[in-house]
């Protein structure tokens, strides 16, 4: 099921270069079989977990100052803007 | 000087001046230099601790105001952020990383006067069940530093375990607070979802994750847990918990309590020693005067499968914004283009991380989504509303925390599957957001076994009760080291 095109295919959607894409082929073979058992659990129900929020539990729409200086560690930049590589 | 005592004698000692906080931290940290080459529980130390003991110590001395944690050293997780220290998630893609902001957990000890003595190791991005994914190498099992300690959070429980702190906060998604409590014979709470704010926590799995406290006892892990509960407005998923004090009336006890033992933890594969001695909880618990009952939880078998679908979906999602632009290690955006340097960049990811963005992007691609991802939210939704037929039954379960003893550094890192399956006990508290703790309970092999408790949701009274209760009955010998 899973081979080397889908390993590649994965890692371009995850954005991360992989040297040996063979390294991973026999081990998320082995966990996605291992997963397969999900497909065979009889559920009747439809309802899924969900976290509820209301309204009344978001804090008021106001400016509040943040005194924690958010980019002070930031790396890599320049005149207050971040170095980012060239987009082609 | 004895380290070895627990966060209400250490208090004591300070209040009553026989100890100073400037003299245990330093005798805390020449502990952590003599046994840590070794263990390994630490990634960075906190090189203030001194200085801030002192100044515990000098506002002791003029009477004034001072925090309820009166100085007492404690290890963060290397996931959750800290000001004045690095950050690093064990990951070579935070190695220089320091936050802009404390989390929440963090303000709410040093307002109450911790000192934060270092940042523990972990699986890289709290990914693993060993802390063997380290990107700084492995810590090591203070019974014997052969053994993994457990993880994710294992530089935790190796530090509160070998007196190198009094508590530690550790952060649990699939079982990585009570995995290295039972591995390391501690104490660990995974609390109930939203209890406690994961503002600054790392996000590996948002939906499953919560912060947790581990001690050497179940009166200092609610000790702890006093401080750091309670709703926060940076985490709307925080609850309202109205604020009980949960160390008060801790020697409840468990007489005329029902406990449901679950039949799908405790039977094959697991070890025989476990077996064991869940046998002696059962009777320890009887002769407390609680009811012992077997219960069967059969949406338990695929909670494995429902787990590492949904984490490594959330996985792949979260760990999208680490593109080494704004934070990250040395790596110059000379020569290349956009998406080629950051898929280079990300290529320092360890194994373990890219294993499960690779499954968590396939999970949840077309085609796929309602096979896994789905379905696996539909296993999560069976497991609590089985879960919660139970606590209708019931008013705990009983299980063992880990289905084996602690095995060899090595053993079992080329089988993720493996290491996955040894979560099988714990996850379901994960997915369904009750409240679980390991309680320390037997040593076989000179190893150590932790019994785990789970009650509803917010129960965490009743929960730390009966811990309480079972820790009592135990008689452990000291940590070797």
């Amino acid at each position: 099921m899973v081979d080397r095109k889908e390993i590649e295919h994965l890692s371009d959607l995850i954005k991360i270069e992989i040297k040996d894409p063979q390294k991973y082929i026999a081990q998320v073979e082995q966990i996605l079989n291992y997963f397969d058992r999900l497909d065979k659990v009889e559920i009747t129900t439809e309802d899924l977990l969900r976290q509820e929020l209301s309204f009344d539990q978001l804090r008021e729409d106001k400016f509040v100052p943040c005194d924690d200086n958010l980019i002070e560690n930031l790396k890599k930049t320049k005149e207050n803007f971040v170095r980012a590589p060239k987009m082609d | 000087m004895n380290l070895a005592i627990s966060i209400s004698q250490y208090t004591q000692q300070i209040r009553d001046g026989t100890l100073s906080v400037e003299e245990f931290i330093a005798k805390t940290l020449e502990r952590i230099n003599n046994v840590d080459k070794t263990l390994h529980a630490f990634i960075s130390l906190n090189e203030n601790a001194v200085e801030q003991a002192k100044q515990i110590d000098k506002k002791l001395k003029v009477k004034e105001k001072v925090g309820s944690c009166l100085g007492l050293p404690i290890s963060i997780k290397d996931n959750i952020c800290t000001k004045e220290m690095k950050t690093t998630c064990a990951s070579k893609m935070l190695e220089d990383f320091i936050s802009p902001y404390d989390a929440t957990v963090i303000s709410k000890l040093k307002i109450q006067d911790a000192v934060i003595i270092g940042k523990a190791n972990l699986d890289e991005f709290a990914m693993g069940s060993t802390t063997e994914y380290s990107y700084f190498g492995p810590s090591r099992n203070p019974w014997n530093p052969d053994y993994v300690p457990g993880g994710s959070s294992g530089g935790s429980g190796v530090s509160v375990s070998a007196n190198e702190c009094l508590a530690s906060l550790g952060s649990d998604t699939g079982g990585s607070v009570r995995s290295p409590a039972s591995f390391c014979s501690v104490v660990g709470l995974k609390p109930t979802y939203g209890l406690i704010s994961r503002y600054g926590l790392v996000s590996f799995a948002n939906s499953i994750e919560q912060i947790g406290p581990l001690a050497r006892t179940v009166e200092d892990v609610a000790f702890i847990l006093n401080i750091i509960a309670g709703r926060d407005l940076h985490d709307n998923t925080t609850i309202e918990n109205g604020n009980p004090d949960y160390t008060k009336d801790l020697d409840a006890g468990v007489s005329g309590k029902k406990i449901g033992i679950v039949s799908e933890m405790v039977g094959e594969g697991v070890d025989k020693e476990v077996q064991l001695s869940t046998k002696d909880a059962v009777s320890s618990f009887e002769k407390l005067g609680a009811e012992c009952v077997s219960i069967s939880l059969d949406s338990a078998k695929h909670s494995v499968a429902a787990y590492y679908t949904l984490a490594s979906a959330e996985a792949s999602s979260n760990l999208a914004r680490f593109d080494n632009l704004r934070y990250g290690f040395d790596f110059s955006v000379e020569g290349y283009e956009y998406n080629q340097y950051i898929s280079k960049a990300r290529s320092n990811f360890g194994s373990e991380v890219t294993r499960r963005m690779l499954l968590g992007a396939f999970v949840l691609s077309a085609g796929y989504y309602g096979k896994y991802y789905q379905k696996a939210q539909k296993v999560r939704s069976l497991i609590k509303s089985q879960l919660t037929e139970s606590f209708k039954k019931v008013d705990l379960l009983l299980a063992p925390t880990m289905p084996i003893l602690p095995f060899k550094i090595g053993e079992k890192i080329d089988d993720p599957l493996k290491i996955y399956l040894l979560d099988i006990n714990t996850i379901i508290a994960n997915l369904s957001g009750i409240p679980a703790i390991s309680v320390p309970f037997a040593i076989a092999n000179g190893l150590p076994i932790g019994m785990q408790l789970f009650a509803n949701s917010l129960q965490e009274k009743q929960l730390l009760q009966a811990a309480h209760a079972l820790y009592k009955t135990t008689n452990l010998p000291e940590v070797p080291i």
